[in-house]
């Protein structure tokens, strides 16, 4: 331990010696790491983002249960997609008690018409559970990533409205389809009179196949998130749209998880207990191709961008400190042969090298960090609404910090660096101390 | 066991200059006694640093045997050679090879950081103690960069004795020095030589440095003549 002092300090000092060059590699060592941090921060905040929309905001949950491919047959085949009122007892009795489960939630999807005055317009209806709106509501995901989306004013305005219109159904469409409800009807058209405002029909059939038609108020608007969705996408609670549509069945079941790391096991739980009850059933966690195509693409997409920009930079870097320590060895051949002379073993001036290159690369990250924090909390502060591809409207831009990331960038960084000083001195170390005695240097 | 420090049968060593193999040292054999002090004069090229960096344990001869306090330097692995030059053999160099960044005491200590069975306490001791030889203990928190060119061939004299080794070469030790300090240094290196139980074998080629010590040995085309 004494000796890893003194050659911590006898590095600290070499770096003070080439003190010019020593600062320029680490400026361009921390720019790169903020910058790389900036970038996966940003890929970060997507995760968080996307993952919280699809998990909370379109209530899919961590983990959705259905019939297998009973998400898009409830649409088409409702009488043989959706689960029935048996069924349903059996999941929830699979589900109750589990200690690592934080809610079940129910859904149900079916395409109707809104119509307003002369105008109609064909849509996808998505049941909203209620309950899972108020838990999602206090949820610190949802409302540090999400919180534009989700609007708590709702839930009373809800209430309110089936005290007095328990036969009207309530309509959370979103932004863009609130845009065609409002739109004001030309009085040119004949038999078009102008509804009052938020009032609208729903035209769709049951389960059996009849027509089935309700007056609607829209009570708010509530987006998806995503454009492709909210394009086509009007919320209802999902008792209402099990009274439009004359069932008491639900498309699927959501279950939320307390935490993402007890999601394996409760997967495995409740597949091994439906495989047990005999229900043939499908279980997707909120990360598959059905349940989270947009999540799982966009991640999937930006994570490959966000590693292979790691890789490439850090090779650089890597490639820099070759080039910086090869020089810097090379100018302190004599030193090294010094030490060689007066007994030092090869490992120990391959350490002091080492702690250089490390001390050097510890600091600059540091800087990187404490600069990426800063400038994250100073774009946060900045209020930049930007709409990136696939997100409904705009967004506040955010950059988002993620602690397992950032070590796994750091390290990869400090690895770079560890490996190519330690290239440097052990092939310079295969030369004799006679030779690096004799060879110019700085000393 | 023999009284001898040094011990060189035989030596052969060549090295290549280009496509030309020079023969630097030709069958030359030495001996020198504990506490013994010798000169080794010859012309630039004679095969002085040859001889020096072999019986420093720096290389190896090609032919020959080189035994240095009784054990045979050909046939010990590196690590081994790494500790015989660390605990019995102090160099000097002719440049001086003192770490700028350190300071004094930091430079003359160097040698001490692989003594581990010494207490932090010992070693403050004794490279005072070797500073206080060479006359530098004032000097002790300079960095080498203030001192003349005298005092630092002195730090590096400190750096070779506060291992207490067997055995001092001196590489020339005066060669980078204007004469009265070179005088100065010499007779340092005889008054440690009286006081120490330390063998010196100090090459030069100054006719009138080498006047002054008993024993001289004169090497030509790489033999002792």
């Amino acid at each position: 331990m004494k000796r890893f002092f003194w050659l911590l300090r006898l590095a600290s000092l070499n770096l003070l010696r080439n003190s010019k060059r020593n600062l320029i590699t680490g400026i361009a060592l921390a720019s790169s790491f903020s910058g790389i941090l900036l970038f996966t921060g940003y890929v970060v905040w997507v995760e968080k983002y996307l993952r919280a929309n699809t998990v909370f905001v379109n209530q899919s949950g961590h983990l959705l249960i259905s019939r297998p491919n009973g998400l898009e047959d409830q649409l088409t085949k409702p009488r043989t997609a959706l689960l029935k009122k048996d069924e349903q007892e059996k999941i929830e009795a699979m589900l109750k008690g589990d200690a690592d489960v934080l809610a079940v939630g129910k859904g149900l999807q079916s395409m109707m018409m809104i119509i307003k005055d002369c105008r109609s317009r064909g849509v996808i209806a998505i049941g909203r559970d209620e309950g899972i709106d108020r838990l999602s509501l206090g949820q610190p995901d949802v409302l540090k990533w999400d919180y534009e989306l989700l609007k708590p004013e709702q839930i009373p305005v809800l209430a309110k409205f089936r005290q007095v219109s328990p036969k009207e159904a309530a309509v959370f469409p979103s932004p863009i389809l609130q845009k065609f409800i409002d739109r004001k009807t030309s009085s040119k058209q004949a038999g078009c009179e102008e509804s009052a405002n938020g009032s609208l029909q729903l035209l769709g059939r049951t389960t059996t196949g009849e027509v089935a038609a309700t007056d609607g108020r829209a009570l708010g608007t509530q987006s998806t998130g995503l454009a492709i969705l909210d394009e086509r996408v009007i919320y209802m609670p999902v008792k209402d749209l099990q009274t439009f549509i004359e069932t008491d069945s639900v498309g699927y079941y959501t279950v939320y998880v307390k935490s993402l790391l007890a999601l394996p096991s409760v997967w495995k739980r409740l597949h091994e207990d439906v495989k047990a009850s005999g229900l043939d059933l499908q279980i997707q966690p909120f990360f598959s191709e059905n349940v989270g195509l947009y999540y799982i693409g966009s991640v999937g997409f930006l994570g490959t961008i966000a590693a292979f920009f790691v890789l490439l930079v850090s090779s650089v870097v890597g490639l820099s400190l070759f080039s910086l320590f090869s020089m810097s060895v090379t100018e302190r051949s004599m030193e090294i042969g010094l030490l060689a002379a007066l007994g030092f073993p090869a490992k120990i001036v391959i350490w002091l090298f080492e702690i250089e290159a490390v001390l050097l690369c510890l600091l600059s990250l540091g800087t990187g960090l404490l600069v990426a924090i800063g400038l994250g909390d100073l774009i946060f502060k900045q209020n930049i609404r930007f709409s990136p591809p696939g997100i409904a409207g705009d967004t506040h831009f955010t950059i988002a910090w993620e602690p397992w990331v950032m070590v796994v960038i750091g390290l990869t960084f400090l690895l770079v660096s560890y490996v190519s000083i330690r290239i440097v001195t052990v092939l310079k170390l295969k030369r004799s101390a006679l030779s690096l005695l004799q060879d110019a240097g700085t000393l | 066991m023999s009284d001898l420090a040094i011990e060189a049968t035989d030596v052969w060593k060549s090295y290549k200059l280009g496509d030309t193999k020079v023969d630097a040292l030709r069958g030359l054999s030495l001996q020198l006694k504990y506490g013994e002090l010798a000169a080794l004069v010859g012309a630039s090229g004679s095969g002085k640093s040859t001889l020096l960096n072999l019986l420093g344990a720096l290389d190896k001869p090609d032919r020959g045997s080189i035994a240095i306090n009784n054990r045979q330097v050909e046939a010990m692995s590196d690590e081994e050679l790494g500790q015989l030059r660390n605990r019995k053999i102090g160099f000097i160099f002719q440049a001086f090879h003192l770490i700028p960044v350190l300071k004094t005491r930091e430079n003359v200590a160097l040698p001490l950081q692989l003594f581990d069975e010494l207490s932090s306490k010992d070693r403050k001791m004794r490279v005072e103690s070797a500073l206080e030889k060479v006359g530098l203990l004032d000097f002790a928190d300079s960095m080498p960069t203030r001192l003349s060119g005298g005092q630092r061939q002195r730090v590096a004299i400190a750096r070779a004795l506060v291992t207490e080794p067997d055995l001092i070469l001196a590489d020339e030790p005066t060669a980078n020095l204007d004469s009265k300090t070179a005088h100065a240094i010499i007779d340092l290196l005889e008054e440690l030589n009286s006081k120490q139980k330390a063998s010196f074998l100090i090459s030069s080629h100054d006719e009138k440095l080498i006047g002054r010590v008993k024993r001289v040995l004169r090497i030509q085309d790489g033999t002792i003549v």
